[in-house]
């Protein structure tokens, strides 16, 4: 029981927004779906869910094709930045509808989220603030109960309050039931906790797709004086570097050395910090 | 099962419009009938084109129901496909229902309960067309619902099949349609007819189309063939619309 994606290749026009693509999302896992603006990351979610054709390749669903089959689609609920719900439909409309076309959405369990949010289910879709229409498609897709369950910018417009509320609804729920949880987001701090696989798109190609765990044991950073750095770093590959006065950090991929001056100071590396490293191609001067 | 649901969830979208619509037909309608049983002497009132403000209506909400109806599909996991059958059963049904309406309340309630004191008539355009009389019988009432429907079935998909183009296509294609059609049938044709060929074009055209519909012959069973041959055709090219149909950036 997976999702596979087998040398996914979508082109807009002249543009390849995603370059032979192949990974799996297995399951009852949490997924971190890592990538700069314009990535692939939406494009890569949208054509799994039959929202956008792909040019080519295969996508399975629990091994049947994603295309145009109701069955397949309807095991995953994408929640996406863009708001797909008409402008005019009230948010208890909203989860009547749910229910309908997800049979195992819990109605009762949106309501209760809806006052714990404090959301007002009779407002319309279009008279929510940016904060309040994240949080009742958030609600939605906590209680839409399919077995794959995609955040696409989940906490977009989220005060830090709310943002932590719904990370540990997410993390309840799946501690209770669990499922499939694929993230993408910006705030790659926030959900380093609890992800447990990390894939980072880059330019439409997956560039990692490993355990968070192993990702982070991947690399280290070094600080010291910067001819004590550049002396250690000089047959290290070298993924990133900041000095500071007289100060080098440098972010090195694999194991420190066993014997490291004492002048220099190994700390772990951050997967925000390794992930800004691994796709920055735009260094400020 | 998501056919079902997408058939539901489309015949709701029309709801509200519907009711709307036949709130001011019956606006339009009831409330001068007080005046003219108060007024001296009584005098009679002719309804047309009851009729034709359906048909106007179903193109206008075939063209609409596109834009907010598509989305939420893809939000919820349905295909193209059973979104297009929901589509197509939802345009079926509510031509039946405005059909029935039209037919059987506001035509025979209307007739009947206004008949005795002979102060409001219902005119049926189509009964005018067909059968040359402002006094319905059975016979072309029957026939008159029979093309009002397929009629109701054409023009509410054809609205589907513009709200589908108009979903896919650029602003400026959107206006070069919204302009051009109107432009070159009530503009340039007349004109291209009358500088050319001295008003024989027309002619030609509206003659080819009355023997079509069967409008010259007096044929309803000719229109209502052909009406539905033009509703399976448009249904297929909009299955072509729509069935690469994206979310929209």
């Amino acid at each position: 029981m997976s999702i596979e994606i087998k040398n996914l290749t979508k082109k807009f026009g002249n543009v390849t927004a995603l370059d032979n693509v192949s990974l799996n999302f297995e399951n009852n896992k949490i997924y971190g779906l890592l990538g700069r603006n314009g990535a692939g990351k939406s494009t890569l979610l949208n054509i799994i869910t039959n929202r956008v054709f792909k040019t080519s390749g295969e996508i399975l669903i629990d091994n049947e094709n994603n295309e145009e089959n109701d069955k397949a689609i309807s095991k995953i609920y994408l929640m996406s930045e863009k708001t797909l719900y008409p402008q005019d439909m009230k948010i208890k409309d909203v989860f009547k509808w749910s229910k309908r076309f997800y049979p195992d959405f819990d109605t009762k369990r949106a309501y209760e989220l809806s006052k714990l949010f404090d959301l007002n289910t009779n407002k319309k879709v279009k008279a929510l603030s940016t904060g309040f229409t994240s949080i009742f498609k958030l609600i939605v897709a906590l209680c839409v109960n399919t077995p794959y369950v995609f955040l696409d910018e989940p906490v977009l417009g989220l005060d830090a309050n709310n943002r932590e509320l719904f990370y540990k609804l997410l993390i309840e729920k799946y501690s209770k039931e669990p499922f499939t949880v694929v993230i993408s987001t910006h705030l790659i701090e926030e959900i380093s906790s609890f992800i447990e696989n990390a894939i980072i798109i880059d330019n439409g190609k997956i560039v990692v797709n490993t355990t968070t765990e192993e990702l982070l044991q991947s690399g280290y950073s070094i600080s010291g004086k910067i001819s004590d750095v550049d002396n250690y770093i000089s047959d290290k590959e070298i993924i990133g570097e900041d000095t500071f006065g007289g100060l080098k950090t440098a972010y090195v991929m694999g194991r420190p050395d066993a014997d490291i001056s004492e002048n220099l100071e190994v700390t772990s590396i951050d997967l925000q910090k390794l992930f800004v490293k691994l796709t920055n191609t735009r260094e400020v001067k | 099962m998501q056919i079902k649901n997408s058939f539901i969830f489309q015949l709701s979208q029309y709801i509200k419009p519907m009711i709307i619509f036949y709130s001011i037909i019956l606006a339009i309608t009831v409330v001068p009938c007080f005046f003219i049983f108060s007024s001296e002497p009584v005098t009679v009132m002719t309804v047309s084109g009851w009729d034709f403000a359906g048909l106007i209506f179903l193109f206008v909400i075939g063209c609409v129901t596109t834009n907010e109806g598509f989305p939420v599909h893809l939000q919820n996991s349905v295909s193209r496909k059973s979104y297009f059958i929901g589509k197509i059963l939802s345009v079926t049904v509510v031509s039946a229902i405005m059909t029935i309406m039209y037919t059987f309340i506001l035509q025979l309630l209307f007739e009947t309960a206004f008949l005795g004191s002979k102060v409001f008539q219902v005119e049926s355009i189509l009964n005018l067309i067909y059968f040359e009389t402002d006094k319905p019988t059975i016979k072309s009432t029957l026939w008159s619902s029979a093309v009002l429907f397929v009629l109701s079935l054409f023009i509410n998909m054809l609205g589907v099949f513009f709200s589908g183009i108009y979903y896919r296509v650029g602003t400026i294609i959107k206006v070069t349609i919204s302009a051009g059609i109107p432009l070159l049938f009530l503009l340039f044709l007349p004109l291209i007819d009358s500088l050319f060929f001295g008003g024989s074009l027309y002619s030609t055209i509206f003659e080819f189309l009355g023997n079509i519909f069967g409008v010259i012959e007096h044929a309803p069973w000719k229109g209502c063939l052909s009406f539905g041959i033009l509703f399976v055709v448009t249904t297929i090219i909009s299955w072509f619309v729509y069935r690469r149909m994206s979310i929209k950036k």
